[in-house]
């Protein structure tokens, strides 16, 4: 998708449409009087293009692409086999989202299009890392909450949603490699959607896969 | 980037004996693969392909004041500076100085490289291209031979207008990115559709008027079609060739590029590159530009008409 | 003159819908045995390959538990115990006894540093080349400058692979002089991983035009000249300037051939002299114009593949 890259995936999921490109490894310049541990490095770099959202964004990130960034390196960083990069070296992965649909969303689209970059570059993983996002909205105040999940921008910013969530999980591992909860919901209801976005997880860990043996490359997956 | 000195006379040499290293003649374009409307938050879009180069254009009409404010609402630092230049230069090209930006809405552009467009540049050398890009499609567009009819844009002088958003993602290159740029945005401006907006007076003053935007009902942009369309000629050699590869590019001396519209009009004609020209050249570059030019305008009509009377598919796709 | 301007609309793709899918059972008859997805082709990050603990672990895999898991995406390799996982997409990372094409980015005291798009730049040291005849053999006197009159920056030269260092970068030699700087010609790069490793990488093809088949993935195509077979004139070696005598015809044969290679690199089919010509043969056959023989590449494959000598490369060669 981007050839110069070294490795590169693109993802369509509804209406997001997402792009990664990994950069690496590459040495690291030591800086002068290096305090810096020579120990390879994962780098991080989320925006949103100008024209991904209802309203035109600038060039200059703002706090909710600064917070993405990190979320994408902690989402990321459980699965990278560290030792088995260069020493002083450095991997740089870009995300950038064409169109969005809901923030959350859109943020776990880019992990899920990351990792599958990272694969194409040649990265050495433990595990791909699935995102997966979901809302908390009652669909009236006595009746219990629905966990939707994926939702879109018109459910996860609807006023009476009482929460939101992204996670990642690296499936074949069973394990949780980043989870993030916003808002104000009950005990059981983390619970609940705990379960449900790893099901998730898995079922679109089979759908990458499939994308990824039949082209050898990294490519569409909607 | 690097080429060996045996190269650089292999493709140079090609090039006068018009059999391109890819086989192509002097004036031979690569085809083209083109999408428009895959961005459902933007007004209008373009993708644009040729070889590896990747374009994405998306449009985005806003309402905004016909001077900028420092302190317009939701606007960031770099979208303040781009619009106040835009004032300036329009300011600068109309006759009438001061006064002859206040009946017309502006277009913003800007252009973004992703570091995988230019891998031998630095990241320096990539803004600064990314800036030389911008300027080039802000200049024609507000400029006079930019075919849009700003003044369309304008919904109550000397306080409102449209402002449209021109904004450019560069995903990759092989070759000079300048033509495919401008006919990204012309195919994006072709295909966008803006709300419409009616003006009422509500009082009796001359400027008691407001406006209202439509929910569902959008128009064009005036003026579209006539946007023209770029053709970079390249001197390499002793001729000139038309869309080179990066490593024909690398072998150019000068280059000219011919702004050209729809009527065969030449709205603009500028020299880049270290070398020098011969005048006959000049002249040659601007007759072959003009004539390339307007082939690619047909084809471009003639795809889009295409497309919409064909059932859409997916960003990309192929 | 003419010029050619075509627009093409994209085609549509098929979305791939989520499906839930459960984890393979494990195969628990006790032995040493691979799992089912071992003998399939493609293998994620995670994907367990073999259950039991006697297979020695290669590139590619880490251990978990009792498992091995893959790290890569990619193929499984097996020799004998030995398992490892081919990334689907590499640099090239080379053998010794490799022929490839490079080209110098950096000229240093007594070596040249090469590009031969490996994970790091190669090296070719100044007692790796073949020095002329006649030409101060006093290494020690050999400054930046004389270095240049052999290889300059941007130089491409084409050499073999002689050993590796210690950090994995590769040393090369250019002492036969088969090897050298490379004129004559235009360079293509294609995925190293296309490249299969064979009897002899350069090849002189019936059309005039010589091949060099780098296995890192950069092939030199040029014309044919005596000194291309034979053993060159040892003025010959370090000559940078190309031939005053270059028909249009082997111009345009050396076009042919760049996009018969391209067109088979994007249908990613394995590639060798036999098919750059089988598939050189079929465009000219089809009549297909030099410049169209990439955007027809499938029409042009399917030709070349029902003529009697197409030679099918065997993948686990």
């Amino acid at each position: 998708m981007v050839p110069a890259a070294n490795g590169s995936a693109f993802m369509e999921a509804g209406k997001i449409k997402v792009m990664a490109a990994v950069y690496g490894p590459r040495q690291r310049p030591a800086s002068a009087g290096s305090t810096s541990s020579s120990s390879p490095v994962l780098l991080c770099d989320f925006k949103f293009a100008p024209f991904a959202s209802p309203s035109r964004r600038g060039y200059l990130k703002d706090s909710s692409e600064r917070a993405a960034s990190l979320s994408l390196l902690r989402a990321l960083e459980p699965a990278v086999r560290y030792e088995a990069l260069p020493e002083r070296s450095a991997v740089d992965v870009f995300v950038t989202v064409l169109e969005e649909d809901g923030v959350q969303a859109s943020v776990a689209s880019a992990i899920t299009c990351a990792s599958v970059a990272l694969a194409d570059a040649g990265i050495e993983l433990y595990d791909l890392v699935i995102g997966c996002s979901a809302a908390f909205l009652p669909s009236s105040p006595d009746t219990p909450t629905n966990v939707l999940l994926d939702p879109t921008v018109v459910e996860s910013t609807h006023p009476s949603c009482t929460g939101s969530l992204i996670m990642a999980a690296m499936p074949s591992l069973a394990e949780v490699a980043h989870f993030e909860l916003d808002g104000s919901v009950s005990g059981e209801e983390v619970g609940e959607s705990i379960d449900l976005a790893l099901d998730a997880c898995a079922s679109l860990h089979g759908a990458v896969k499939a994308v990824i043996a039949g082209s050898g490359s990294g490519d569409t997956v909607s | 980037m690097l080429l060996s000195p045996a190269e650089i006379d292999y493709i140079t040499k090609s090039c006068d004996r018009n059999i391109r290293t890819d086989g192509r003649s002097r004036l031979d374009l690569r085809p083209f693969l083109i999408e428009t409307g895959l961005l459902a938050q933007a007004n209008g879009s373009c993708r644009l392909r040729v070889d590896a180069t990747d374009v994405v254009v998306g449009v985005k009409a806003e309402i905004g004041s016909i001077v900028p404010e420092r302190f317009e609402e939701g606007a960031e630092g770099d979208r303040d500076e781009d619009d106040a230049e835009v004032v300036r230069d329009v300011q600068a090209q109309t006759e009438d100085g001061g006064d002859g930006a206040t009946d017309r809405g502006r277009v913003v552009c800007s252009v973004d490289c992703a570091p995988s467009a230019a891998p031998y540049l630095s990241p320096l050398a990539l803004q600064s291209l990314s800036a030389e890009l911008s300027q080039s499609v802000s200049r024609l567009l507000n400029g006079p031979g930019g075919g849009l009819d700003l003044k369309s844009l304008c919904i109550i002088p000397r306080r409102t207008c449209w402002v449209l958003y021109v904004d450019a993602m560069i995903l990759d290159s092989s070759g000079h990115l300048l033509d495919p740029l401008h006919l990204a945005v012309r195919a994006a401006l072709l295909t966008t559709q803006i709300p419409l907006v009616t003006v009422q007076r509500v009082g009796t003053g001359a400027l008691d008027l407001d406006y209202d935007v439509s929910a569902d009902r959008t128009v064009p942009v005036n003026g579209a079609i006539g946007v023209p369309v770029t053709v970079t000629l390249h001197r390499v050699g002793t001729r000139l060739i038309a869309d080179p590869t990066a490593q024909e590019e690398r072998c150019a001396t000068a280059r000219v590029t011919v702004h050209v519209d729809g009527k065969g009009r030449v709205c603009g004609v500028k020299k880049g590159g270290k070398g020098g020209l011969e005048a006959g050249l000049v002249k040659e570059a601007v007759r072959e530009g003009r004539r390339v030019g307007l082939d690619v305008v047909k084809g471009l009509d003639k795809v889009l008409e295409e497309e919409g009377k064909g059932q859409r598919v997916g960003f990309f796709a192929a | 003159m003419s010029s050619v301007v075509s627009f093409a609309l994209p085609a549509a793709r098929n979305p791939v819908k989520p499906e839930f899918t459960r984890h393979d059972a494990h195969l628990n008859d006790g032995e040493s045995t691979l799992k089912p997805q071992a003998r399939a082709s493609v293998v994620l990050p995670g994907e367990e390959i073999a259950t039991a603990t006697s297979f020695m672990r290669g590139h590619g895999t880490y251990p978990l538990n009792d498992k091995l898991q893959s790290s890569l995406a990619g193929v499984i390799e097996r020799v004998n115990k030995l398992i490892s996982v081919r990334p689907l997409r590499s640099r090239y990372s080379g053998e010794v006894g490799d022929v490839v094409v490079g080209r110098v980015t950096e000229v240093g005291q007594k070596r040249w540093k090469v590009d031969i798009n490996a994970r790091q730049d190669a090296v070719l040291l100044l007692s790796s080349i073949n020095l002329p005849g006649g030409v101060q053999r006093r290494k020690s006197e050999m400054d930046e400058l004389n270095m240049r009159k052999f290889f300059t920056d941007g130089d491409l030269l084409s050499a073999e692979v002689q050993s590796f260092f210690n950090d994995g970068g590769a040393s090369l030699q250019t002492r036969n002089t088969k090897y050298g700087k490379l004129r004559n010609g235009t360079l293509v790069t294609v995925p190293s991983s296309l490249i299969r490793r064979s009897k002899s990488h350069f090849h002189t093809l019936s059309s005039g035009v010589h091949l060099i088949v780098g296995l890192n993935g950069n092939i030199w195509v040029s014309k044919a000249t005596p000194q291309s077979t034979e053993e060159k004139d040892s003025e010959m070696i370090y000559m940078g300037t190309n031939d005053d005598d270059f028909s249009d015809d082997v111009r345009r044969n050396i076009a042919r051939t760049c996009n018969s290679i391209i067109a088979l690199a994007r249908c990613q089919v394995l590639i060798n002299e036999v098919l750059i010509f089988n598939m050189y043969e079929a465009a000219l056959d089809l009549d297909v114009p030099v410049k169209d023989i990439v955007s027809r590449r499938e029409e042009i494959l399917s030709h070349a593949r029902k003529a009697r000598d197409f030679m099918h490369i065997d993948e686990t060669q």
